[in-house]
């Protein structure tokens, strides 16, 4: 039995029409951001997902999970494009970490709810939001 | 199978039913990509032309067919289907049920973990068989080895089972997982023996000997033509049978490839003892009786030859009461008595109580009773009491 091919798998999710750098770029400027992202910026950000993927032997046949990390940080108090990046880079690890960890039952919108809950919980500081997913990764994990 | 990644129509096809299985998220892990990979592919395998999508309907409903005519030789099975309590099969029949009831065609075609299987087949289904292949191999073997068993009497089954049981040590049930195997190498031994008729299954050293050097030498068997024209999977037991045979040099070893009926004794359980207050009043009344009285209550009242040993030594009689109470015991109660002393001194032969230095009242008592017979008496005793044997002590 012929494996799995994960490059043509890649190759199909390139071939999709979604464009979540546009949207997002949209969005920053909606909520009067002073900075935009580059093809380069969110190239590195596709690179750590695919990286993600193969770290947790998944796959995601839409942007949609990484569309909303980048829209949900857009209306945070975030001012460099720097900051940005790190924070997005973050979440979308926590997120991947997650939905290996949660592999039926939970809805990826329920595992995004949560890293906004503690996200916000913990004001922002994304090294706190990792330490606790990873100690809790249980979601309704009250501390 | 020919490999469907080489088809440029596939993975479209492919990342479409990916998707469809999709629910609440859009992430799927590898494993399960590849399971799915693996149906698929294993039902496009049974369909014939066309289209990928038409292909894919086409074997499904070609498995759908498979399926159904399978679910009705399960049926079969079931409804006729001999256990003689053998949990494992009992265990692996109800299992596969759970196959036709979660046997998944969009998803889930080529996996094979729908039923948990203890029991064994004597030739194991060949580990590319996935799926509804799977299942259908298993149960076919299974009934070919369901219908042997039903044209064997169902008594020399259980005699097989009974002599198998006691070289294991504890309960064929809990153990068997493949009873086919050990009837079908007996009963193939016997027809090598070409007996005009076979009332057991068991051999005895000789004949086992006999047949094993057959197998050794001979290559072709007309004996059991007959047998292997009803169904080719005995043919293939056979030869991997022929195979162990003839890597079995040491012929002490040899002889255990089958059942032997050795020097096998009947085995025996021994009467309870009566309770403390019971005995106690047996020993109360026994005290105030006179000399016939007393025979008479030890004769009627005692079943027991732990109690027959504890009064004997609780009571100070002359030896002459005692020779007349030995005369007034029951014959079966001496040999089982002759019994118990030999378990207590680990005589293998009755013979041998005579021989033995005992101290003790019962086996004194006993030795001189016996010697008191005449010879064609004494023989008769010892044959009989040497048919038996006593269950080994209770060590709980």
């Amino acid at each position: 039995m012929s494996k799995f091919d994960l490059s043509l798998f890649n190759q199909f999710l390139s071939q999709q029409k979604e464009n979540p750098r546009s949207v997002i770029n949209q969005e920053l400027k909606a909520n009067h951001k002073a900075f935009q992202l580059s093809i380069e910026d969110f190239s590195e950000i596709s690179e750590e997902r695919k990286q993600l993927f193969k770290e947790y032997h998944l796959m995601d046949f839409s942007w949609a999970n990484s569309q909303s990390i980048g829209s949900f940080l857009v209306s945070e108090p975030i001012f460099y494009k720097n900051d940005y990046l790190a924070h997005y880079s973050i979440l979308q690890a926590v997120f991947y970490y997650l939905r290996s960890y949660h592999p039926g039952g939970i809805t990826d919108q329920e595992i995004m709810e949560e890293i906004e809950r503690r996200y916000q919980k913990y004001q922002g500081d994304v090294e706190m939001l990792q330490g606790s997913f990873e100690d809790f990764p249980e979601l309704e994990e009250d501390m | 199978m020919k490999n469907e990644l080489l088809d440029p129509a596939f993975y479209p096809f492919f990342i479409k039913k990916l998707q469809e299985r999709l629910s609440g998220s859009s992430v799927m892990p590898i494993d399960q990509v590849e399971r799915i990979q693996q149906s698929v592919e294993f039902v496009l395998a049974n369909g014939k032309e066309g289209s990928l999508p038409e292909r894919f309907e086409q074997g499904k409903e070609q498995l759908t067919q498979r399926l159904s005519a399978l679910q009705k030789l399960y049926q079969t099975i079931q409804d006729n289907y001999q256990s003689f309590g053998i949990e494992s099969l009992e265990e692996s029949l109800d299992e596969i049920g759970n196959f036709f009831s979660g046997y998944d065609l969009d998803y889930g075609a080529a996996e094979v973990d729908q039923a948990f299987l203890d029991y064994q087949l004597a030739e194991a289904v060949p580990a590319d068989f996935v799926g509804l292949d799977f299942y259908e191999r298993f149960l076919h073997n299974l009934a070919a080895k369901a219908s042997f068993l039903k044209h064997i009497p169902e008594n020399q089954i259980y005699e097989l089972l009974d002599h198998y049981q006691r070289g294991l040590g504890f309960d064929y049930r809990k153990d068997v997982n493949n009873l086919f195997e050990i009837v079908f190498k007996q009963m193939v031994g016997k027809l090598l023996l070409c007996k005009k008729e076979i009332h057991t299954l068991l051999f005895n050293p000789i004949e086992a000997q006999y047949v094993l050097g057959k197998i050794k030498r001979q290559k072709i068997f007309p004996e059991l033509e007959s047998v292997f024209q009803q169904n080719e999977y005995y043919r293939r037991v056979f030869q991997q049978y022929q195979v162990t045979i003839c890597r079995l040099l040491d012929p002490e070893k040899a002889v255990r490839f089958f059942i032997v009926n050795g020097n096998r004794k009947k085995t025996l359980e021994l009467p309870s003892t009566m309770s403390a207050t019971r005995f106690n009043q047996l020993l109360e009344a026994y005290d105030v009786a006179d000399q016939p009285e007393k025979i008479q209550l030890i004769t009627d009242g005692i079943s027991a030859p732990e109690d027959f040993k504890e009064y004997l030594e609780n009571s100070e009689e002359s030896p002459e009461f005692y020779k007349s109470l030995f005369k007034h015991l029951d014959k079966n109660f001496i040999k089982i008595l002759a019994l118990f002393v030999m378990r207590d001194f680990d005589c293998d032969k009755s013979e041998d109580i005579l021989d033995t230095k005992a101290s003790d009242r019962l086996s004194n008592l006993l030795k001189d009773y016996i010697k008191t017979f005449s010879f064609v008496v004494r023989s008769e005793l010892f044959v009989d009491v040497n048919e038996y044997q006593l269950l080994p002590r209770d060590i709980s």
